[in-house]
């Protein structure tokens, strides 16, 4: 007879976890521009896959059913905290400083991040920085790749002006 | 100067590589008790619907009665706590003043209420401060005094008869305690016998276990006992003495039962793109349900399907008209025969366009002019829960922690009230 940590490891959400909760915060780091952020999407992404379990257990790719979800929350946690910010006249940006070992160069690329606008600050986080290609990253974010295409060019402009470097036209993107 | 594509291409994907070994892994089994707790709040705040509107016409003895007209319940026999007449009472466990603290921080956050029909200066509400710490104010004075109490996450109430309510305690629910003017009473005793809903019950939902869902109709006397449920049914949420619920196989069955459990139908809607929401209907109403995508998160409007009341077995879908924006939806009600629905509106750039009380026309939205606006016109607008006396009435969060807000006319006007 199974025990109950048998029976622990028999769930599929759990395997999950343990497989992916680490990678998925990993990508959505960039998106959220801060690792707190990031993990408390990827914990409640995996809290609505319990609470949505025949969802979760019919959808094809479980991993990236949970980036989708989790890039949702980030970008609603996201409005609500710009909404609190302006109701408490806040600036914005992450409070905490626990941080990835990431060289400055690096760290000052997601912070720069951050000052894009949201769609194209998805894009290029989930395409460059976690290196997923354009078609996941269409599929994580709902949207066509021509479309991603399109903010990932858009959003290489916005962050070469944020950064005071050159963009290239049409470039970069290895679909 | 560098070149962005240098930036942006050099060391590619190391950035989440070193995020991902940087990151906490939180306690798996935490996280599944919030999403289990997600899940039973969701039923048990429509569950609560059911509850208000069968403690909100006791008299109705054709629905829930057993005919004899006297549908007020005898007095408790279980003992119950003596209150205190301080302003905030004192209750075991936890100190007063800490679990005040908790109730009354900026930080907490309400995350279920119930509400005596009729009379919301008797109200219960679940507090919580971080993940495990789970506090219950209630009041029989709009808060003017009230009592605390540490209660196991996962518990949920409902609204009883006589001004009390059940509280469930923890995920699995194995106890059921009444809660009144007098405080906590003993666990409910529950019987064997399977019957439907009676006079002066209300139907609490228990936690889904593999082969379903078992519901508990609690009487103010401290009794209860299980009520006829279809093997396999899931979601089951009830409102104006309508209880319902789906099955999740193929596809999507939806049950319903017009008799407290003592018959169940069922009709299949069709393929669609759910989960879907179930439409709050009141018994004799039509039925509606909303589909919602994949329900990953935000609930979109994808379609709503309809069944009138004389004919359910007939289901008309009807995909929600685009308009160059998308619409989530926050929950939906029969507002006297007309689909209502509070949501946010966006465009495609993800910018809120409009948001609050909407009629469904078709497969479109009109909007519902709200007073005060603020109120609903947020993007996280959605309903906290529902009530059904003489039609439906709907709370929502308020925009400052510890007060919730009522309407009793769709949404037109909203009334505030203490939470805390």
């Amino acid at each position: 007879m199974d025990g109950p940590h048998d029976r622990l490891a028999d769930d599929p959400i759990r395997r999950c976890f343990d497989v992916s909760y680490r990678r998925l915060v990993g990508q959505l780091y960039g998106v959220c521009g801060s690792l707190t952020e990031a993990e408390e999407a990827v914990a409640e992404a995996f809290a609505r896959a319990v609470a949505a379990r025949r969802t979760f257990e019919r959808v094809d790719e479980p991993e990236a059913w949970l980036r989708t979800v989790a890039v949702n929350v980030a970008r609603t946690r996201h409005r609500r905290r710009l909404m609190g910010d302006r109701l408490h006249r806040r600036n914005g940006g992450p409070t905490d400083e626990r941080l990835p070992d990431l060289t400055d160069d690096r760290l000052t690329l997601v912070a720069a991040l951050r000052s894009l606008p949201q769609q194209q600050r998805e894009a290029l986080a989930l395409h460059y920085l976690a290196d997923l290609p354009v078609a996941d990253v269409a599929e994580t974010l709902g949207v066509p790749v021509g479309t991603v295409k399109a903010r990932l060019s858009r959003g290489r402009t916005a962050l070469a002006a944020v950064l005071g470097t050159e963009a290239t036209v049409n470039g970069g993107s290895r679909g | 100067m560098a070149d962005i594509e240098q930036i942006l291409n050099g060391d590619r994907g190391d950035v989440a590589r070193l995020a991902a070994d940087a990151a906490q892994v939180p306690d798996f089994d935490s996280l599944a008790r919030r999403g289990r707790g997600r899940r039973t709040r969701r039923q048990a705040g429509a569950l609560a619907v059911a509850a208000l509107a069968v403690a909100g016409i006791v008299g109705v003895v054709q629905v829930f009665g057993n005919g004899d007209g006297d549908v007020r319940p005898g007095p408790a026999e279980t003992p119950s706590q003596t209150p205190s007449q301080t302003p905030t009472e004192a209750t075991d466990g936890p100190g007063q003043a800490e679990l005040a603290a908790v109730v009354d921080s900026d930080a907490t956050r309400m995350l279920a209420m119930a509400v005596t029909p009729g009379d919301p200066e008797r109200m219960a509400v679940l507090w919580q401060w971080e993940d495990q710490r789970w506090v219950l104010a209630w009041t029989v004075d709009g808060f003017a005094t009230r009592s605390l109490r540490a209660v196991p996450s996962g518990s949920s109430l409902t609204p009883a008869a006589d001004g009390a309510f059940v509280l469930r305690e923890g995920w699995e629910g194995a106890v059921l305690r009444l809660i009144d003017g007098d405080g906590l009473s003993d666990p409910v005793a529950v019987s064997e016998k399977v019957e439907p809903v009676g006079a002066g019950e209300v139907p609490v939902v228990l936690a889904p276990e593999a082969g379903g869902t078992q519901v508990i109709a609690v009487a103010a006397d401290g009794t209860g006992h299980p009520i006829p449920v279809r093997a396999g049914l899931d979601s089951i949420q009830a409102f104006g003495n309508r209880l319902a619920g789906f099955a999740y196989g193929d596809g999507v069955t939806y049950h319903w039962s017009d008799d407290g459990g003592a018959t169940w139908q069922d009709a299949d809607p069709g393929p669609g793109e759910y989960p879907p929401l179930v439409v709050q209907s009141a018994i004799g109403q039509d039925h509606a349900i909303i589909e919602g995508g994949d329900g990953a998160t935000l609930f979109p409007f994808v379609a709503i399907r309809t069944a009138s009341a004389a004919a359910p077995e007939q289901w008309t879908r009807t995909e929600a008209e685009k308009v160059g924006d998308h619409v989530t939806i926050g929950g939906a009600w029969n507002e006297d025969g007309e689909i209502r629905v509070l949501a946010s509106r966006w465009n495609d750039k993800d910018r809120l366009v409009d948001a609050g009380v909407w009629r469904v026309v078709g497969g479109s939205l009109e909007k519902v002019a709200s007073n005060p606006p603020e109120i609903t016109d947020h993007p996280d607008v959605a309903p906290f829960a529902f009530e059904y006396v003489d039609g439906p009435v709907v709370w929502v969060l308020g925009n400052k922690t510890g007060e919730v807000w009522r309407t009793t006319d769709g949404g037109a006007t909203w009334e505030r009230f203490a939470a805390r």
